[in-house]
């Protein structure tokens, strides 16, 4: 039986397939049209999930969408009803895309894939719990959905028991935690439903002290929170539910001034901001845990919805909170619902039996050598093939050792949003100077942010202190730790501000050739931790394809792409 | 020939904008009567009678939590959009 899953028109569309309740191909469609967050229909993803299976549409049983498109209309005309006459302007640029495709789900689909059969429609925090809990390691786990808003809720606790999915209480729209950090995201002059990630790493940057960071005790003005976490927003601080500007001015006049301008100059008070934003963000999750835990008695907790991407706060869970073992699947956000529509088709409502845990993250495009070497040819690059595994890791380790930059190509691409091992770009760690090398000659981007540290499974508790037993969401690179403070000065590149790291953790069953590359390099340096930072360039999805490689590459100051068992040298390309 | 075909290319493109543009000047039009008859009305009204189509409003209770109960139902729920 062939289940697919479809998320679009918010924003990440993508599409997932489940063979007998297996995911077996799922993939963003922004990896295709090479737009960041594509939010069109997928269809590049729909054919490849259907290449992969090498299926066409007819052999598809249930097609399944992410929302109730009707629910979600509605609120969206309350929000124009409540806040008439302001909500005009936005009005004018809304409703034509609900007219013409967000209402129209079944026609697009029939229309563009040609498909005649069932379509089912799941509630957007219903298909978000599933995608965590219906492909997690736990047979009973309670639920925790954070995002910005789905139909009309914002936040949803539940519990999970075998195929069942039973979310409690919610939180509606307008009041979501998801939604204020994004206010703040856009006041501090950074992109929403993008950039939420680069506040986080600037919080570090911040004063982490509540009674010292005067901006913590303002931003507990905006939000009114109970004992057991539920929360509403003081709305007259915010301006998303009627316009395209998230904060108001009543909240710019709180924090002390204007939006910042994007690309001006981050200066303290920013910085403050967004720490103050992190610790209110992580006070807030850390009380709600603490009553699903009094309400449903369960040692797993799963997370999902945008929020759970928060990593720092994700680290800090099973310290604060009675729960034991904590499940994140590697696309919590919008992008992985269409693995929880069909997990919840397959598991819940045609009630088969769970068998499948989403342990590998390799589940994208992947290119056989061939198609590589044909690619190579035609476009008449150079490159030398290594004989074999060995000898491949053998050199990238050692050109890596010598800070050399590389780009590494490898099998199917990650599902989700960091760069697992398969499209990543890999550097020395040891070496002060590379995180700002990479940051200006490669990735292009702001100097504050951080790189993130990929570690053998058996090494990290050395140098991370991790929970003990080590999380599997540190395999999706979705928890930052403390790295150990003997440490800090031999991994600077990859230590943050705060002396934490975003790290991810690699099993040898995982991923055997990226394991066998950090220990070798680790047998050079002593110290078996790489650079891990996705590939690409600032404002550009992850690379797809070996063309997208080789692009990124050439456009770069990166020293070598390594793509299966080839390796191209950019100084021997650079008249190509 | 080449610069007969380019000519309808660039015609072509040049017509596709044209309409567009119409089309946003007339989705402007109707959605601007739209709004201004159909949501103006329905929000006046509302107000008049006191109807909250958002709760805004904080409150002294113990939670803001609210019962959601969402759990397995019939395939033939799921069928619908709303």
């Amino acid at each position: 039986m062939y289940i697919l899953g479809i998320s679009c028109y918010y924003h990440d569309s993508s599409a997932a397939l489940l063979k007998d309740g297996e995911i077996v191909a799922a993939v963003a469609e922004e990896r295709f049209t090479r737009k960041k967050h594509d939010i069109s229909f997928p269809i590049n993803a729909i054919n490849y999930c259907l290449k992969n299976q090498n299926i066409t549409i007819n052999d598809i049983d249930y097609i399944g969408f992410y929302e109730k498109p009707l629910i979600k209309f509605e609120r969206v005309l309350s929000q124009h009803l409540e806040t008439f006459p302001y909500s005009f302007k936005i009005f004018l640029s809304s409703m034509p895309s609900w007219l013409s495709e967000k209402l129209k789900v079944i026609k697009t689909i029939k229309k563009k894939l040609k498909y005649k059969g069932d379509v089912l429609f799941i509630e957007h925090h219903l298909a978000h719990a599933a995608s965590s809990f219906l492909v997690s390691p736990f047979k009973k786990a309670a639920i925790l959905t954070i995002d910005g808003v789905g139909e009309w809720t914002t936040t949803t606790y539940g519990i999970g028991e075998e195929n069942c999915i039973n979310l409690i209480k919610e939180i509606r729209f307008p009041h979501s935690l998801g939604l204020l950090y994004s206010a703040i995201t856009a006041y501090l002059g950074f992109t929403v439903n993008n950039s939420e990630y680069k506040v986080m790493g600037l919080s570090s940057y911040g004063v982490m002290n509540r009674e010292k960071n005067a901006y913590y005790k303002k931003l507990k003005k905006v939000i009114d929170v109970k004992d057991d976490g539920s929360y509403r927003l003081d709305m007259n601080y915010f301006a998303y539910h009627y316009t395209d500007r998230m904060p108001s001015k009543k909240l710019c006049k709180l924090l002390g001034g204007p939006t910042r301008k994007k690309e001006s100059k981050i200066i303290r008070r920013h910085k403050n901001i967004a720490a103050a934003l992190q610790m209110l963000t992580e006070e807030i999750i850390i009380k709600i845990l603490n009553h699903v835990y009094k309400i449903t008695k369960c040692d797993n907790i799963v997370l999902a919805g945008g929020v759970a991407l928060n990593s720092v706060s994700n680290g800090k869970i099973l310290k604060n909170t009675p729960f034991k073992k904590i499940w994140i699947q590697p696309d919590p956000g919008d992008g992985g619902t269409s693995i929880g529509v069909a997990t919840y088709i397959y598991y819940a409502i045609l009630n088969h039996k769970r068998n499948f845990i989403l342990e590998n993250p390799y589940i994208g495009p992947e290119f056989s050598k061939e198609e590589i070497k044909s690619f190579f040819d035609k476009n008449r690059i150079r490159y030398a093939e290594f004989k074999n595994k060995k000898e491949m890791i053998k050199t990238v380790a050692k050109l890596i050792y010598e800070n050399k930059i590389i780009g590494w190509f490898q099998g199917r691409m990650e599902w989700g949003p960091r760069a697992l091992g398969s499209r990543s770009i890999l550097a020395n760690p040891c070496n002060p100077k590379m995180k700002d090398t990479l940051n200006f000659k490669v990735k292009h981007r702001e100097s504050f942010r951080p790189f993130a540290p990929v570690v053998c499974e058996d090494d990290a508790l050395k140098y991370f202190e991790c929970d003990d037993p080590i999380p599997e969401p540190t395999n999706f690179m979705l928890m930052v730790y403390p790295i150990k403070k003997i440490w800090h000065k031999k991994i600077p590149s990859v230590t943050h501000v705060d002396g934490s790291g975003r790290l991810q953790i690699i099993k040898r069953k995982q991923n055997p050739t990226y394991y066998d590359l950090i220990k070798e390099f680790g047998k050079l340096s002593d110290i078996p931790i790489l650079i891990n930072t996705s590939f690409n360039v600032r404002g550009e999805p992850i690379v797809c394809t070996p063309l997208d490689a080789y692009n990124c590459m050439m456009k770069t100051e990166m020293d070598y792409l390594v793509m299966d068992k080839f390796l191209i040298k950019r100084s021997d390309n650079i008249s190509n | 020939m080449k610069g007969l075909e380019q000519f309808f290319k660039g015609f072509k493109k040049g017509f596709e904008e044209f309409g567009y543009s119409i089309m946003i000047v007339i989705n402007s039009f109707f959605l601007s009567v739209v709004y201004l008859i159909g949501v103006e009305i329905t929000s006046l009204t509302g107000k008049l009678i006191g109807k909250r189509f958002l709760e805004t409003d904080l409150s002294e209770k113990n939670t803001y939590w609210s019962d959601l109960n969402l759990k397995r139902k019939s395939i033939e729920e799921y069928y619908r959009q709303f």
